[in-house]
């Protein structure tokens, strides 16, 4: 989980820690079984030592989850900087890509063949995740985040068949 | 120039490719420019063919008939009162008093009875009639009446059996100072031979000679003479008082011009009557095909200026192309339709062959084929015109998806057809589709057969007017049975175009639902069945509307008493036009059915 | 226990010579009842052709065609048409339904024309509606409906007179993602209901759905494997830590 997205948590008013844990919880849904509140407080460590995030204790109490905290001026630019911001995670062949090529050179493997694993390995997890996603109620986040995926396996599974296509006709 | 091949080179490679329907469209326009053709030259034939004639003739104004008495012959007093007649104030000319007698006559096998009019000469101060050919009577010869030697079958130069003598037929004239024929006897006949009573004679001319020849006691001689009054519409009332004046026997018998005209008017009424029926009928019927197969191809064009526009013709050259093969097609039609009409038109007028209408016969004038192009181009640049118009409208997009009519939704006979079994199911939804296709499949139908109805009345009054085998023939039947078939050519012709057209595209519209039919089990029998459903249904309330039509326009045009035809002949008629029906369709649609599904599908 | 459909040695040839196209090129393959297939492949390898021929749309240049323990490739027209009508429904990529019908009309037609009464088959009709999720648009016609609701009005055709096989080829072909999800939770519940069921398709998501895949290339059956169950729930696909 992204460092900002604690900090929108905090945009509208302080809260206590254990209130936070609760929101993520309850935003998560089905997705919230692999969350980790211990990260969560590492991450406000973090962002308070970075001047975003300011923490107060209550009375004599030392436990992360009874601090009260709230944002800085600079967490609120972060925040708003964030919401705004395009960047998107770009996809990387150029690995799979180079695999292919010293296979070749080297003649290890016919890339051929390595294709043909990677694709027999990408289609058992576009067959796990449309299965996951028919298993979600229709209009569910989580059908839509399986969405996402089998539409990424897809693609990367269409390109996979162009290689294969090329390398097959460079025999 | 480039340009301008390019236009011809595409215009030419349309014609190709739409060649049936390319020929659909001229033969609609031939024959609405036929109808119109004919229809324009009979409106030239002078609207007062009689006025004219009286006019080129010089024809009385009254006609005076002197008969004798009973068994009795004309004395010199009865020839005297006939002078008087002549002599009265009113009387502005007269002619000789000619001796008229009746004989039979037989010519070609056909024998009739002749009123023989003994006449030296055919110029007088009144009633001067008009040789169309040959000339008069000469030494011996005689000269018929138009419409009586058309009726006899004889012309010029031919020999007749007047009254046992054969005579030679020297000359044929048109006079007005008589009814038409065969109405002649509304003037006064002496018919005292067995089995004339009911004869209809025509008239003929001979030397004064031959007349006094025939004179018998059974038949004696009437005569003849032609007054012209000071003031020609006073006839009637002069008439009126002359014969206030006592008995009638041994006295002249009056008969005022007016008389002659409105039998002459109302035996060309009737022949008008049958033309412009027929003629509407056809101009309907052509018009309706036009519409639907303009229309057909509207959605077609518009798509294909889209193409032309987003390929970047300019709206000139789109125009100009469209122009050009609409304008060829329509040229040609009216030629065709020019052609044709005048053609047909001489067999249309016969029976004003007793009255001088056009001096040069029936010849198709200048401003008769202006008319024609003007009006067949008019409607042709206007099927150009929309599909232009419309295309420079909408944007190029647009008109390259217009998808063109849809099939309408109507929920009566979908719901009506769910309760029949399978085909009837598919073939009256395959109807409720193209409702204005079944309609005019219906209408094609009902014209079609309501002209052969006709005709089949016409004939078979024909032939019960030929009861006196042998006889000559009645030319207002005859005349009307000519008009009936030869309008009932050009009907059929028609309704075979739209019927083939119509089941074309019903065929083709078809194909895809017969297809995803039988993709759900329906066999190809039962899809060529449905097909022929679609069809026989607008047909078979077509065949009822046309009979009960036909029947009442008989019955409303002739004025004989009407005989009904045979019922086989009737049976026959309907059960010709289901033949051609199905065939029309159930041909294409037992092929059609036979090809495999996947086929079909991928074409469309 | 017969299978449900069951092809020979099939071939489909086009043209002669040098232009001789094998569009199915000695083909044998047999599904037995209730399974679900997919046929994959690139474009122009035959799948469509393929399936075409098993519901007899189309006649084989030579093979043999069972369906449900009968012979189809040599029967006659009329056969064949009882056959799509009591055992085999098809679906098509461009739906192929009547404009101018309802979708219950639509849906009704195949059983009208096997003879149901009508009231029957408006039952019929309305209850596969509801199946498919349209019972709200059953008085729409199609031009009002989008891609999606199309396929489900056609797939509901195409199962109506209870066939023992569903033909589908690219049931999601004309349809974005979002309603070939919908198509695809269908066919899961018609295969959970033991419906038999062959579709050809390109579409990865469609493909990996099934019981079994079966691969073409150039006419010809290249792979046949059975894809294994999986069990696995969105949480673990879906890693939701707290790293960055």
């Amino acid at each position: 989980m992204q460092q900002e997205v604690v900090l929108a948590l905090l945009a509208k008013e302080p809260s206590h820690g254990y209130e936070l844990r609760a929101r993520i919880e309850r935003g998560l849904g089905p997705l919230a079984a692999g969350f980790n509140a211990g990260q969560m407080y590492v991450t406000l460590g973090r962002l308070e030592q970075a001047g975003m995030v300011t923490s107060t204790r209550e009375a004599s109490v030392e436990r992360p989850e009874r601090r009260t905290y709230e944002l800085t001026a600079a967490g609120r630019e972060r925040v708003e900087e964030w919401l705004t911001d395009v960047t998107w995670p770009r996809p990387d062949l150029t690995n799979f890509h180079l695999k292919l090529v010293v296979a070749a050179a080297g003649r290890l493997a016919d890339p051929v063949e390595v294709i043909a694993s990677q694709r027999r390995e990408l289609v058992r997890r576009l067959r796990e995740a449309q299965r996951a996603a028919l298993a979600e109620p229709d209009g569910s986040d989580a059908s839509l985040l399986l969405e996402g995926v089998v539409l990424r396996i897809g693609a990367d599974l269409t390109w996979l068949d162009a290689c294969e296509r090329s390398w097959g006709a460079a025999r | 120039m480039s340009r301008l091949r390019l236009c011809l080179r595409l215009a030419a490679r349309d014609v190709r490719r739409r060649a049936g329907e390319t020929a659909l469209l001229f033969t609609a326009l031939a024959v609405a420019a036929t109808t119109l053709t004919i229809g324009l030259v009979l409106h030239g034939q002078t609207a007062a063919p009689y006025d004219q004639t009286r006019q080129r003739t010089n024809g009385p104004d009254v006609v005076a008939a002197l008969f004798p008495a009973p068994n009795q012959t004309v004395t010199p007093t009865d020839r005297a009162r006939l002078r008087e007649v002549a002599a009265h104030p009113e009387v502005s000319a007269s002619s000789r008093a000619f001796p008229t007698t009746w004989t039979s006559i037989e010519a070609h096998g056909i024998s009739g009875v002749a009123e023989v009019q003994g006449r030296d000469t055919s110029s007088s101060p009144v009633d001067r009639p008009q040789v169309v050919s040959g000339r008069w009577v000469g030494r011996d010869g005689v000269v018929l009446e138009r419409a009586f030697a058309r009726a006899m079958g004889v012309s010029v130069g031919d020999s007749v059996q007047l009254g046992g003598r054969a005579v030679p037929v020297v000359g044929i004239a048109v006079s007005a100072a008589l009814p038409p024929y065969p109405q002649l006897c509304t003037i006064g006949c002496i018919l005292d031979q067995p089995g004339w009573f009911s004869a209809e004679p025509g008239l003929v001319w001979a030397t004064r000679h031959r007349v006094t020849g025939l004179d018998t006691p059974q038949q004696p001689l009437v005569w003849f003479q032609y007054l012209a009054l000071h003031d020609p519409s006073a006839a009637p009332g002069f008439v009126q008082r002359y014969d206030n004046g006592g008995p009638p026997a041994g006295r002249p018998e009056l008969t005022a011009w007016q008389d002659i005209a409105a039998r002459q008017a109302e035996q060309l009424a009737n022949e008008r009557i049958a033309v412009a029926f027929g003629g509407t009928l056809l101009v309907m019927l052509a018009l309706a095909t036009l519409v639907v197969l303009v229309g057909g191809r509207m959605s077609d064009e518009v798509r294909r200026v889209g193409m032309l526009k987003a390929a970047g013709a300019s709206p000139g050259f789109v125009t100009g192309l469209l122009l050009t093969s609409y304008l060829a097609i329509g040229a040609g039609a009216a030629m065709v339709g020019l052609a044709v009409g005048r053609l047909l038109s001489p067999l249309l007028v016969g029976i004003s062959a007793g009255l001088l209408g056009h001096v040069g016969g029936t010849s198709v004038t200048f401003t008769n084929a202006a008319v024609v192009f003007g009006a067949v181009l008019g409607i042709v640049v206007l099927a150009a015109a929309v599909p232009a118009w419309r295309a420079a409208r909408t944007s190029t997009v647009r008109a390259l998806t217009d998808s063109g009519h849809r099939p309408r939704r109507h929920r009566l006979l979908v719901a009506l057809s769910a309760r029949l079994p399978g085909p009837a199911l598919l073939g009256l939804r395959l109807t409720a589709r193209r409702l204005r296709r079944a309609a005019l499949t219906g209408f094609s139908v009902a014209v079609a057969v309501c002209a052969g109805t006709v005709v089949l009345f016409a004939q078979s009054s024909l032939h019960a007017e030929r009861g006196n085998a042998g006889g000559p023939a009645d030319p207002q039947v005859a005349q009307l049975h000519t008009v009936t078939t030869a309008l009932t050519l050009l009907l059929a012709v028609m309704a075979m175009v739209n019927l083939v057209f119509v089941t074309r595209s019903t065929a083709v519209d078809a194909r895809r639902v017969l297809a995803v039919a039988r993709t759900v089990g329906v066999s190809p029998a039962e899809a060529a069945v449905a097909l022929g459903v679609s069809q026989l249904v607008p047909a078979l309330i077509g065949i009822a509307a046309g009979f009960l039509a036909g029947a009442a326009l008989f019955h409303a045009l002739s004025s004989s008493h009407p005989t009904t035809p045979a019922t086989a002949q009737i049976v026959g008629l309907g059960l010709l036009t289901v033949g051609i029906t199905v065939a029309l369709t159930a041909i294409p649609a037992r092929w059609e059915a036979r090809r495999p599904i996947a086929e079909i599908l991928r074409e469309n | 226990m017969t299978a449900a459909v069951r092809v020979l040695a099939l071939a489909k040839h086009y043209g002669e010579d040098e232009a001789l196209i094998r569009a199915v090129d000695d083909v044998d393959l047999e599904v037995p009842a209730g399974e679900s297939v997919v046929v994959v492949g690139p474009s122009g390898c035959g799948k469509s052709t393929l399936l075409q021929l098993m519901g007899g749309l189309d006649r084989p240049t030579s093979g043999e065609v069972w369906v449900e323990g009968r012979r189809v490739d040599g029967a006659s027209e009329r056969m064949r048409a009882r056959l799509r009508r009591d055992h085999v429904g098809f679906v098509f990529q461009d739906f192929h339904l009547m404009d101018e019908l309802t979708a219950v009309e639509n849906v009704e037609l195949p059983a009208l024309l096997a003879g149901t009464p009508s009231r029957q088959a408006r039952r019929g009709a309305i209850a596969l509606l509801e199946d498919v999720g349209m019972a709200d648009r059953e008085r729409h016609r199609p031009a009002e409906l989008s891609g999606g609701q199309k396929q489900r009005v056609a797939i509901a055709r195409a199962l109506v007179n209870r066939p023992t096989v569903l033909l589908a080829d690219e049931p999601t072909g004309n349809l974005d993602s979002t309603a070939t999800t919908g198509i695809l939770r269908l066919f899961d519940r018609l295969r959970a209901g033991g419906q038999t069921l062959i579709v050809v398709t390109h579409d990865q998501r469609t493909a990996a759905t099934a019981d079994r895949m079966v691969s073409m290339r150039d006419g010809a059956l290249v792979e046949d494997v059975a894809l294994p169950s999986t069990a696995t729930s969105a949480a673990d696909i879906l890693s939701v830590g707290t790293r960055e």
